[in-house]
């Protein structure tokens, strides 16, 4: 048990510190001035439960940063004296300007109490304030005192004992983040931090970082006196002006609009004001934005736009980066030597990579979207408005930020929105959340909707999104309602959700928002997915059919050639089956296709040098009647078609008889029932990778298949002509990959999260079964209903 | 065609090893020690390499 507790009174000037501290410590007083300077310093003792307290009176701030002399003396006192804990006397009258220092305080890591004083003032002038929430949403105590009546001291001195006594380390600096650049460029500045090994512990590092950031001129100094300084420095000023290009602001105003983000969240939820005197523009923008009627019919409106603005804007961009693959396939097919490697490259590579690249245009413009959302202060609004929703699911108000950043809005990762459930202290909802996160449409899935619904839904695509973004929101939820009400049940516990003022985005920041995603994208595609696709390629071209049955489909394509030049022979030079190989080379050469065109190669053809020894000018001279040509083009067209479905089935026999197809033609017991056939299988076993690979994959097996892969492709195309393809399998293809098991560094991070590879593989075996069922659903109502079968 | 073969061959198995090695990476954690992945409320994500 402490005997002596020292504790610190920090508050904005006019907060009532002095009559707190005046009727804490009444006579017991000491007043002096802080070493070196003329601000007096007051210090007086009150004994409490047999435990002497000693208080100090920090001077009045407003904030925490080096611009006062006051403000340095308290922080400094704060930061080398190390209280035990700190009494933040706040003006309930004023509660927005004076959490600003209780945020800052927070931040530092102190041990924090919060006197919520003059709360008399604040009923008067009509202001309600629930101080249990509020409690719960800093997570720190909130007393309501009076200073002048002497009301809640009491409460306050034993809430100070208790909190001292229960010496658990405060990690509430934790709780609020200020948005994903500037928290990359905290990291970086906190690394070196500890790698110069500063005697600075857990907050303080994160403390430090924030005030480089802002570049606060003491701590700059206190830095530049160490070792490493340069480094620090040179950091320090790189991260500053990252921050300035990106939001075009000072990154002290930044963190600043951070804070207010937060403390406006916060009293949003907790504040309940009868009559406003004055209303800021944001809060306007508001009261319209996010009204309980309006504001869900916006919301929709909105989503509806971006998704029209992606996939409208993007349209034709991706059809020209589509063609452009299927153009490089087809040169590249050309230049390289037939063999191995340009199947490699062609099939593997090419159609693969290209697959997922084709869609670039679409990522960035749904990344641009977003961008905007985020900039302008939307997006927040968004989660305040879901979080509402979310509650009656038994599910956390952080809850809304993983599942946003899990793709919420299409576009989204499931790896850092799985990370963001550890500002979440409650374990079941930290748990729910981790586990629900993946059924969101992940950016990796965007690829795979956008295939299928440009194959089977060109007319639809911005409703199909809409939609879709609807169901792994609905099933999220469902999800956690049923695991919340069944392996992980308890209440919810609340959450400040920071609402940022509205801000007009810089073009810059968005540009540079939507190059950083989608160069991530682009790697991902030239690494991973670049491998992944070379490795699927190597599963399907391996092991090569057993050379018996090479040569049966190679005798099937002998005797059909030899059934033609019989039927032809009599009244064609195509007599021998080395002049029909000329004659085929001639028609390539001249890309005769159609019978017209190939009724005049023939004519040319018997005027050309492809002449066998064995030919004899007798029989060219009867290539040049007209009526003779039309004839045996005809039946060369017919020979084609055979010979096409011979190889064709030679390519099927080749694909299956390979290890994918092998595993994928076992997986079609299972997956009939949902009309998956084993080339979907294998891609949805790719798909385990990222799920972009579900395109790279589908590439591959469908180009794989084709027998002549010289030939421009494109894979929409390719699939809306294949036999058992429709708007249904694509639809019930599109639900399943939604749902079913999460990516292998999802899993990862599952695993790392939550300490446990039970949970892991139950997120992996519930995801996989609720996709099946769902899959299941869609696919025999469709059939029963006779939806989308042509 | 053997240099085809010899050519496939170094491909396919580099491609082996680069995912062997980011799945190895990815499970023991090493990328992500000692870092943070930073998301804030308004579904803002970083994409940051580390996660």
């Amino acid at each position: 048990m402490k005997q002596k507790i020292t504790v610190a009174l920090a508050g904005n000037p006019n907060a009532g510190k002095t009559t707190i501290f005046n009727a804490l410590t009444g006579a017991r007083q000491h007043v002096g001035n802080w070493p070196g300077v003329t601000v007096e310093k007051k210090e007086g003792t009150v004994t409490h439960s047999g435990r002497k307290i000693h208080v100090v009176d920090l001077p009045g701030t407003y904030s925490l940063t080096a611009y006062s002399l006051e403000e340095i003396i308290a922080r400094n006192f704060i930061v080398d004296s190390a209280p035990d804990l700190v009494v933040n006397v706040v003006d309930a009258a004023n509660l927005e300007r004076n959490l600003y220092l209780s945020v800052q305080l927070l931040e530092m890591g102190c041990k924090l109490v919060i006197a919520l004083n003059m709360i008399d003032v604040a009923r008067g002038r009509g202001i309600g304030i629930d101080e249990a929430y509020l409690s719960s949403l800093l997570g720190v105590p909130v007393i309501l005192t009076n200073g002048k009546k002497g009301i809640g001291l009491d409460s306050l001195l034993e809430t100070i004992v208790f909190e001292v006594e229960n010496n658990q380390s405060s990690d509430n600096f934790r709780r609020f983040t200020y948005g994903a650049e500037v928290e990359d460029e905290l990291e970086k500045i906190q690394n070196l931090l500890r790698h110069v090994n500063y005697s600075l512990e857990g907050p303080a590092f994160r403390w430090h970082a924030v005030k480089l950031l802002e570049g606060d001129s003491e701590i700059v100094k206190k830095i530049d006196s160490g070792d490493d300084r340069k480094t620090i420095r040179e950091q320090v000023e790189k991260s500053r002006s990252h921050l300035k290009n990106i939001f075009g602001d000072n990154p002290e105003i930044v963190l600043a609009d951070a804070r207010y983000g937060l403390i406006s969240g916060a009293i949003k939820q907790t504040v309940q004001i009868e009559r406003t005197d004055r209303v800021n523009l944001s809060e306007s923008i508001d009261q319209f934005l996010t009204n309980r009627l309006l504001g869900p019919i916006i919301l929709f409106a909105v989503l509806y736009a971006v998704y029209f603005f992606t996939f409208r804007g993007s349209e034709s961009l991706v059809q020209y980066s589509e063609s452009f693959f299927a153009w490089l396939g087809a040169n590249v097919s050309e230049t390289l030597p037939e063999g191995l490697l340009r199947s490699l490259v062609v099939n593997g590579v090419i159609a693969g990579v290209g697959g997922v690249l084709g869609f670039t245009p679409l990522i960035a413009f749904m990344f641009f979207a977003i961008a905007i959302l985020e900039d302008t202060g939307y997006m927040a609004r968004i989660a305040f408005m879901l979080d509402r929703v979310l509650r009656g699911f038994g599910l956390h108000g952080a809850s809304m930020l993983a599942l946003m950043v899990s793709g919420g809005i299409a576009g989204g990762c499931a790896v850092p929105g799985i990370m963001a459930t550890r500002t979440m202290k409650e374990p079941k909802e930290r748990l729910v959340t981790i586990l629900v996160a993946p059924l969101m449409n992940c950016g990796a899935k965007l690829p795979v909707y956008a295939l299928l619904i440009g194959a089977f839904f060109s007319g639809d695509r911005v409703s199909i999104m809409f939609l879709l973004t609807l169901i792994s929101w609905a099933m999220a939820l469902l999800a956690a309602r049923v695991i919340r009400s069944t392996v992980l049940s308890g209440p919810s516990a609340p959450f400040v959700l920071e609402l940022p003022p509205y801000r007009v985005p810089t073009l810059q920041g968005l540009l540079i928002h939507t190059w950083e995603r989608t160069w991530m994208y682009v790697k991902k595609a030239g690494t991973v997915i670049l491998a992944v696709s070379v490795l699927f390629w190597a599963l399907m071209t391996f092991p090569d059919l057993p050379p018996e049955i090479q040569q049966s489909f190679q005798k099937k394509l002998e005797t059909l050639n030899s059934e033609f030049i019989k039927d032809v022979g009599a009244s064609s030079v195509i007599q021998t089956p080395q002049a029909l190989e000329n004659f085929e080379k001639f028609t390539k050469e001249r890309k005769s296709d159609n019978a017209k065109d190939l009724a005049k190669a023939l004519a040319a053809f018997s005027k050309s040098g492809y002449k066998s020894d064995n030919d004899s000018n007798q029989r060219y001279s009867l290539m040049e009647n007209p009526e003779i040509n039309t004839d045996v083009a005809g039946k060369y067209l017919v020979l084609r078609a055979k010979r096409l479905e011979v190889e064709n089935k030679e390519q099927e026999e080749r694909l299956r008889n390979s290890f994918a197809g092998r595993v994928g033609s076992f997986l079609e017991l299972v997956f009939l029932p949902i009309g998956f056939d084993w080339r979907t299988n294998v891609a949805l076993l790719g798909g385990f990778a990222a799920k972009e690979v579900v395109v790279s994959t589908l590439g591959t097996a469908y180009s794989l298949g084709s027998v002549n892969p010289e030939k421009s492709w494109n894979l929409s195309e390719k699939l809306r002509n294949e036999p058992g393809w429709n708007p249904l399998m694509a639809f019930t293809l599109i639900i399943f990959v939604m749902l079913y098991a999460p990516c292998f560094v999802t899993l990862v991070v599952i695993r790392r999260e939550t300490g446990q590879w039970r949970w892991t593989i139950f997120a992996m075996v519930y995801t996989t079964l609720l996709a099946y069922a769902m899959a299941f659903l869609v696919k025999t109502t469709g059939s029963f209903l006779g939806i989308g079968l042509v | 065609m053997m240099w085809q073969e010899l050519v496939v061959g170094i491909i396919v198995l580099t491609a082996f090893i680069y995912v062997v090695y980011r799945f190895i990476s990815k499970v023991t954690g090493k990328r992500a020690q000692g870092t943070t992945c930073s998301c804030d409320c308004s579904g803002r994500c970083s994409h940051n390499k580390n996660c």
